[in-house]
Order: structure tokens, then sequence, then C-alpha cells
């Protein structure tokens, strides 16, 4: 175990600065000299497992193993608060040492220079919320699994394949913070799509997940959600799939 | 729930500026304190409310003082409930960062009926009335306040928007021998400005006008001022400034604002003159 380490935010701008010079070393170099040097970085008091990191399954045949690195990189940060997750300093130091191998495979950088430049400054960086959230190698699977965590209903793995199995799903529930922060909320919503998972996957149909959210933003106009408790919770989603959505099955 | 004043609800809703119930008001006062070693923050809301007839219906287990706390940047939401018209709710330091939204509501615990209140508009009839579980029975604005350790911690432990009735209206003034720094303006102001804060694009506009100066203003002082200014601001500016490699003497004030505000025009190109933001 080490202590966290986060870039000074000199040393971050100086590297967002320098991408279109750096970018051999992005394609196949390395950024020893941010590791090494702690005019680049300072710790913190949390602790992290550093080689679990290394630990993250490459893609294969297309697979990603997003399931698989999610739990890798939030069991490695298992101290990590949401606080300091949100942190950009945190995330691109990583993004430069212990996750730059798997950020070049997981998302390879591009042979033209312009293009490679824009596609590192939203990989290896996590300038703002939605890059932090979906576009930096090592934070959009924190945030994915942390997400995830807080429904403590279902297993960690089953919320995980739930979640993430189809892209325009778990965008259409992240886009919603009010649904997405409220936990039971979140959790009910998770435990029909995986119930759907080992099913029909009709809750999966693009029309017919807008059409559920579109029913509870509904539901939420009138009535405060967050008060209700978890078994009334479900009773209002099974009201919508049943008379709204005419589910008999999901 | 989102908030919106002009929501049309299917029964009477106590809310300020509708009227719903006449001559009646709600109000929630919020305050945030940070535990010493900072690993805590508590915060305590006070409902004041005007409507006997609602004041009952919690008495009698009916309906509930309820204060939700949203945190959109770490995820967290929490509906902290009460039948006390004071409630206090501590968080960990780490569950919340950048702007909390605090959503102060009575609202039903139960299925209601028999509801009558001479208080109702005539516009929703004679009554009696029924609300169902969950329903919201009155609400306050949302208000809000801005955690961050790191430098601006919290932008609201900075500056502190006071009403001084000697200043003109549609002007203001800085008061920064303290450990916060008062922004003063006129009662009228005041009101219009905590009216104006409910929306993420007025809020947009705030922090690039008064508020982007109120900094350039703070930074003139530490600048030009006495080197040992010892109010709790000027050690988080210095703080701030140390963090991102700034030295005061080598830059103009303007620049070092932006610097400290994360660059606030992005914010107004967000809302206003480019593509719309979530």
């Amino acid at each position: 175990m080490s202590k966290i380490r986060f870039l000074r935010s000199a040393a971050l701008e100086e590297l967002r600065s320098k991408i279109p010079q750096n970018l051999a070393a992005y394609r196949a170099g390395d950024f020893s000299e941010v590791c090494a040097d702690p005019a680049y970085w300072f710790e913190h008091d949390i602790q992290f497992d550093e080689a679990a990191l290394a630990e993250l399954l490459m893609p294969a045949d297309g697979k990603y193993y997003e399931v698989e690195n999610c739990g890798i990189v939030y069991g490695a940060l298992k101290d990590l608060s949401p606080y300091e997750a949100r942190d950009e300093r945190l995330w691109t130091y990583l993004s430069h040492t212990a996750l730059l191998q798997h950020a070049r495979v997981r998302w390879p950088i591009p042979d033209d220079d312009d293009a490679a430049a824009k596609h590192i400054a939203k990989h290896f960086f996590a300038r703002d919320k939605r890059q932090v959230e979906r576009d930096n190698v090592g934070s959009r699977l924190w945030w994915m699994a942390h997400l995830c965590a807080r429904v403590t209903s279902m297993e960690r793995e089953r919320v995980l394949q739930a979640f993430l199995f189809r892209s325009d799903v778990r965008a259409n529930l992240v886009e919603r913070p009010t649904t997405s922060q409220c936990s039971e909320l979140f959790g009910a919503i998770v435990q029909k799509l995986a119930i759907s998972l080992e099913g029909g996957k009709h809750l999966f149909e693009r029309s017919t997940f807008r059409k559920l959210m579109m029913e509870i933003n509904s539901v939420g106009g009138y009535k405060l959600l967050d008060c209700l408790p978890a078994v009334q919770v479900e009773a209002i989603l099974d009201d919508i799939i049943g008379s709204k959505l005419k589910l008999s099955s999901l | 729930m989102q908030f919106d004043l002009l929501r049309a609800f299917p029964y009477p809703v106590l809310r300020p500026g509708v009227d719903d119930y006449r001559d009646s008001d709600i109000q929630a006062t919020v305050h945030f304190e940070q535990s010493s070693d900072s690993s805590t923050i508590t915060a305590e809301v006070d409902f004041a409310l005007s409507v006997t007839e609602i004041k009952a219906l919690v008495a009698e287990g009916k309906a509930d003082y309820v204060v939700v706390f949203a945190c959109r940047d770490t995820y967290f939401r929490k509906a902290s409930i009460s039948k006390q018209p004071s409630l206090t709710e501590t968080f960990s330091a780490g569950e919340l960062r950048g702007e909390v939204l605090i959503y102060p509501y009575v609202i039903a615990s139960g299925e209601i009926s028999g509801f009558e209140c001479p208080w109702i508009n005539e516009e929703f009839g004679s009554g009696p009335f029924a609300f169902p579980n969950g329903a919201v029975l009155a609400l306050d604005p949302p208000q809000s306040i801005y955690i961050d350790r790191d430098a601006f911690k919290p932008i609201s432990s900075c500056f502190q928007l006071v009403k001084k009735d000697s200043v003109p209206d549609n002007e203001w003034q800085i008061q920064a021998d303290d450990d916060k720094v008062q922004i003063a303006v006129s009662s009228g102001l005041k009101a219009r400005i905590d009216a104006a804060r409910n929306t993420k694009e007025n809020r947009a506009i705030l922090l690039n006008s008064i508020y982007f100066a109120a900094v350039m203003q703070c930074l003139s002082l530490l600048k030009h001022g006495d080197d040992q200014l010892d109010y709790r601001w000027a050690h988080i500016f210095r703080q701030r400034m140390a963090d991102q490699g700034i030295d005061i003497k080598n830059h103009e004030e303007a620049w070092i604002a932006q610097q400290l505000m994360r660059h606030p025009i992005t914010i107004l190109d967000s809302y206003f003159f480019g593509e719309k933001g979530e």
C-alpha cells in the first residue's frame, strides 16, 4: 500500500499545455519524471493498492471487461472518498503513471496528431464532470463502481452487470442527477434492470427505458421519492412497469 | 423532484410567492459548520411555518419536516426527516464537494384526508382536501452552499452578502476587515440577489459579476495592502495561490482572479454563449 498522490496544480496545467510536445511519450514512452520528481506532486494520507491497478484486464476480442475493471479500480482505491475522487489532479497523476499502459490500450491514441491531442486531453485528464464520469481511464471506472456500491441489496457484480450492460441505459440513468443521486431509487431501478438482464431484456430497449424514466420523473413531480422506503419505491416501479409500460415480464 | 415555484400541484401547496394559501408563509434557515478537525460538516435547519393546520398535521404524525441535501458532484442525496421544526444532520466531509443544494419541505407521511384550512385559496374550493403519501404540503426554495476544502473552502466561508441600508440601491461595498469578506448591499438588492440564486444560470452571472469583482478587490488588498493580513479569507487566498504556484507580485489581479475562480467565464459560456450544459 502507498499514499495516493495528487499532481500540483501548476504541474497539471503544464502537462495539459504540453500534450502536443509529449505525443511520443503518450504513444510509446513514459512520464517517469512525473513519478520521480516531488515537484510534480504532493501526497495525501489516503492509502491505495498500486499493485492492484496492474491487474486491470486489457481489452481483447472486443471485450472491455468493464465489470471486472470497475471492481479492480474501486478495490485498489477503496479508501478514497467521493470528495477526492472528483479531483482531476489525482486521476491525471494516475493516468500518467500507474494507468498509463492501460490507458493506451483501452483508448488507442489516433495516428493524426491533432486528433491524438484531443483524445489525450479527453482520456488522460479529467477537467470537468463529464470527463471524470465518462472519459478518464481511471475515474470513470471508480465512479461507476461507486454508484453501484451504494446498492447494498444486491451483489456488487450483479449491480455492475445490469448497470453497464447498455451504454444508453447507463447514460440515461446518470444524466438524471435526481434519480442517480437517490440511492433507494437508483437501487430499485438497477434491481429491475438486473431481473430484465436475466430475462427478456425488455427494459433495455431504448424506448421502453426512456418511458420508464419519464414516468418515474412524472411521479417524482408531486411525490418526494427520497422519503419513501425501498419497498414503496419498488411498488411505484412495479405499478409503472405494469400499468404504463404494459410489460407482463421484464 | 426539482424546485419549480410555478409547478401545478393537484392540491394546495404552501410556498413563497404562490397564493395557494393566503397571507401565509414558510421559511427555512440553514447553517453549515465544519468540525475543528475538518472531518465532518454539520447542517442545522430551522423551519418557520405560519399555517397552524399544517403544523398540526406534523404534531398528529401525519406529516414530517423534511430536508433533502443533494450534491451532484458526489452523487450524494439524503433526506433528513423530523417531527420537530429544527433538525441537525452531520455529514462526513468526504461526501460533499462543490455545490450542495438544500431543499426544505413538509411532506405527508401517510394518506391524509379531511384536511381543512381557512387560509387555502378559494380557487381550490371549500375542501376538505386529501393528500397521498409522500405529497408535498409545503416547500421553501432550495438554498445552496459550496464546499471546497482546497481553496475557496467553501466560497461561502470567504464571502458573506449582507444588508446595509446606507448603501445606495444597485451599488455594493466590500468590507474585508473580518474573517469573512462582507459584500454589503441595500436591502432591495439583497432580496433580488437572494431570489436570483435559485438557478444555475443566475448564479453564473453573480459569480462573474459581483463575486469576481470582490475576488479582485481582495487580491488588490493582499497585493498592495498589509502583508500581514490575518483574516481567514486572506489565509484561504494565500493557500490557493501557493497551491497553484501563483506569485501575487508577478501577475495582474484580473488574471489571478480567473485562476483562483477556475475561469468563471466558462460557466457563462456553458449557459449563455455556447452549447447549453446539463
